[in-house]
């Protein structure tokens, strides 16, 4: 037999004929997600995205204190160095970030009464360069590279990722704060917008001061071509900054925000204390600043212990203002938001009295007890768990606005303390661990086994809320259109809530209410009822 | 003749102007900004720990002043022309704010050119301790550099196309808070690396 007796197999009746408009449909709809610039479109993959990469790299944080648990026995070296090394980067360039700013792309326009987001095509770009770098870097650290690995190029791949990172978070970043900035409604003041957006105009702010530095130094060490150890000890002597305090709480200031925003929706009552909260978001984001403090010896002066000493203020001084709202208001609605988000604050005062922990440790000539790095770690992980339990709680909270169905609340009243309590053992043992390890005598370090068990434990427990809500998000874009349209499961006070749910694509068909002051719906609320 | 009283049309509503240009690249501005100085901080720190060590090798790399010096002075100019064309953006004299455009654009060029001339008359190897600071810092102002000259090429064309007007110049004073920032971090590099070496 030749070539030429080869017969094409006969066409079917389906692939001789396809359907056009099917065809035209199945374009739009790719169209409609990936050439799309509408920010709720973008907002909603950012988040997706996000949570998705943040379950696994929750999971190899996991993973590497289980190996560290079983005494090296889980898992082989250059796999648990791996995972030690890039865990943190992964939860926090490709997690959290991304999660607050495309809970931000989606919602910030919204509660300023705009009809699209500043820069769309610009929000659109940081959301496909995010996603191509997250993956290049998740690719790099299971090929052998990144921080820890073995395989020279893949290593040097991991570092570009982490700039291409940065670069593309600082786009979104650019976007929502020209939006909190350029297209408020008329009427709108700074001092009238919604607590989450004023957080996102404070930590978009400080994102545009930490991430370049992440970037310039991505840069030396690119151009430096350096070889896998030299990447392997820039993941703690250059990067080591950005997951140690103050930079590191740049990553819980939208939490702030959530919980600004919910409490007071939660209890039904006007938030009081504006411009105090507006204040207390103000100064966290003055105590997040720190780019200054990227080398070791910049940890060790005073500025620092200040800067630590007095980390855990907004928190306590936020928890502070919302529980007088407790306190004078009728009896609280218990819903998840509401949980998710008194929670994340209470990760964050905790987070703050490690940080007081360190600070005295600092203050000094020598350190006075001796905590090590192991107490860094633990603090990392409360901040990391407050904003991932924030997050959450504004994924529950807007859960409707944002796919249209509500996430469901049962649901999320069992996470929320499955977070907190993640998020509190995965810190605490690590504190704990430092505690132990300052209180022995010298020479007789404790058996860190047990502590990193229980650290294992916690972020199990924080990847499987993590999990449950990705599959709670999924489900509810599923039922998109279930809801009756108006859907406000809340009572919401602030502009978002003026317009259907999920919004039209220009997001407002009728006239703003009168926006004379932070709650203009409650205004509105009141005006009908007298 | 009986005077006809024509109804006053009434006001159009007034809405804040849209600056999302001008505000988005201030902020954007603002993080190149913090890249440049993170470099520095980086540069300076790095060549304090080596102990004089820097540009001292026996190859005896030296950086000379005349180009820095030039460099400097070409993106002062540039400043000036770019300011020119906001200015002449602002009361409509187009013809002006297309001459100062195109000269901002040549002198930016320029400047790329003298830092690539520099590079190449100083020889600095990247394996030298000094290279790969030294080529991060000046390299990445150049390429921001670049990035400007972009960003002034396109709102040049958009200018050509009548977009900018003195109702609506935030084009070109979006262009001109960029590269008035990159002329004054081209000072701090100057003082920097070139004056107190």
């Amino acid at each position: 037999m030749t070539v030429t007796d080869l017969e094409a197999p006969p066409l079917t009746e389906e692939a001789s004929s396809p359907e056009p408009g099917a065809i035209a449909a199945e374009r739009a709809a790719i169209d409609s997600v990936a050439g799309t610039a509408d920010h709720k479109t973008i907002g909603r993959l950012m988040m997706g995205c996000s949570l998705a990469h943040l379950v696994v790299f929750v999971i190899f944080g996991a993973l590497w204190n289980a190996d560290l648990a079983s005494g090296g026995d889980l898992l082989p070296s250059s796999l648990s160095d791996r995972f030690q090394l890039n865990h943190q980067f992964g939860i926090v360039l490709c997690g959290i970030l991304p999660l607050l700013l495309g809970l931000a792309i989606y919602i910030v326009p919204l509660q300023v009464g705009a009809q699209s987001i500043a820069m769309p095509r610009a929000a659109a770009l940081s959301f496909w360069a995010w996603m191509l770098a997250s993956d290049l870097f998740l690719i790099a650290v299971l090929l052998n590279g990144a921080f820890g690995g073995g395989n020279e190029k893949m290593a040097r791949l991991g570092n570009v990722a982490v700039g291409a990172l940065s670069i593309a978070l600082l786009v979104g970043a650019v976007a929502v704060v020209t939006t909190v900035i350029s297209m408020r409604a008329p009427g709108l003041t700074l001092a009238k917008v919604p607590a989450f957006t004023f957080s996102m105009l404070v930590a978009g702010s400080l994102w545009m001061f930490t991430l370049p530095g992440v970037l310039a130094h991505v840069v030396i060490l690119q151009i430096s071509r350096p070889d896998v150890s030299t990447v392997t000890t820039a993941a703690t002597d250059r990067f080591g900054w950005l997951f140690a305090q103050p930079s590191i709480y740049i990553v819980a200031i939208p939490v702030l925000g959530i919980a600004a925003d919910v409490v007071p929706v939660m209890t039904g009552q006007r938030q009081r204390m504006t411009a105090v909260v507006q204040g207390l978001i103000g100064l966290s984001g003055l105590l997040a600043f720190g780019t200054w403090a990227q080398l070791p010896v910049a940890r060790e002066t005073l500025v620092w212990v200040v800067f630590a000493v007095a980390s855990a203020i907004p928190a306590l001084g936020l928890l502070g203002s919302l529980s007088d709202l407790l306190r004078t208001g009728g009896k609280p609605n218990l819903a998840s938001p509401m949980l998710f988000s008194l929670l994340s604050l209470l990760l964050l005062v905790l987070a703050g009295a490690v940080g007081l922990l360190g600070g005295i440790d600092t203050a000094g000539t020598d350190p006075l007890l001796g905590f090590g790095s192991t107490l860094v770690l633990g603090q990392t992980y409360l901040v990391i768990a407050a904003a991932i339990t924030g997050g959450l709680g504004g994924c529950f909270y807007w859960g409707t606005k944002i796919w249209g169905s509500a996430l469901p609340d049962n649901a999320g009243r069992v996470l929320a303390p499955v977070a907190f309590l993640g998020g509190f053992l995965a810190g605490g043992a690590h504190v704990a661990l430092a505690v132990a390890a300052a209180g022995s005598a010298s020479g007789s370090s404790p058996d860190p086994a047990p502590y990193a068990g229980i650290a294992a434990a916690g972020l199990v427990l924080l990847g499987l809320a993590l999990f449950a809500s990705l599959g709670a998000t999924l489900d509810a874009s599923r039922r998109d259109g279930d809801g009756d349209g108006f859907a406000d499961p809340w009572g919401g006070h602030t502009l978002e809530w003026f317009t259907t749910s999920p919004p039209p694509p220009e997001n407002f068909t009728e006239a703003l209410p009168p926006l004379e002051s932070a709650e203009p719906l409650l205004d509105l609320a009141e005006a009908k009822g007298s | 003749m009986a005077s006809v009283l024509i109804p006053a049309r009434p006001a159009p509503p007034t809405y804040p102007p849209r600056r999302s240009l001008l505000v988005g690249s201030a902020f954007a501005t603002t993080g190149a900004a913090m890249f440049v100085l993170t470099l520095v901080g980086l540069y300076l720190s790095a060549r304090h720990a080596s102990n004089g060590a820097w540009f001292k090798t026996p190859d005896a790399i030296n950086i000379p002043l005349t180009q820095p010096n030039m460099q400097f002075l070409t993106l002062l100019v540039s400043s000036v022309m770019m300011q020119w064309a906001v200015y002449a953006i602002a009361r409509n004299y187009r013809s002006h704010a297309y001459l100062a455009l195109g000269i901002t654009v040549l002198t930016g060029l320029a400047f790329v050119n003298q830092s690539l001339f520099l590079f190449k008359q100083m020889g600095l190897k990247m394996s030298a301790q000094e290279g790969p600071y030294f080529y991060a810092l000046a390299g990445g102002h150049v390429a921001l550099v670049c990035i400007g000259i972009v960003f002034i090429f396109l709102m040049t064309f958009r200018a050509l196309g009548g977009q900018f007007s003195s109702r609506y110049p935030d084009g070109l004073s979006a262009a001109a808070i960029y590269w008035h920032t990159m002329v004054g971090l081209y000072g701090v590099i100057w003082l920097a690396v070139y004056i107190a070496k």
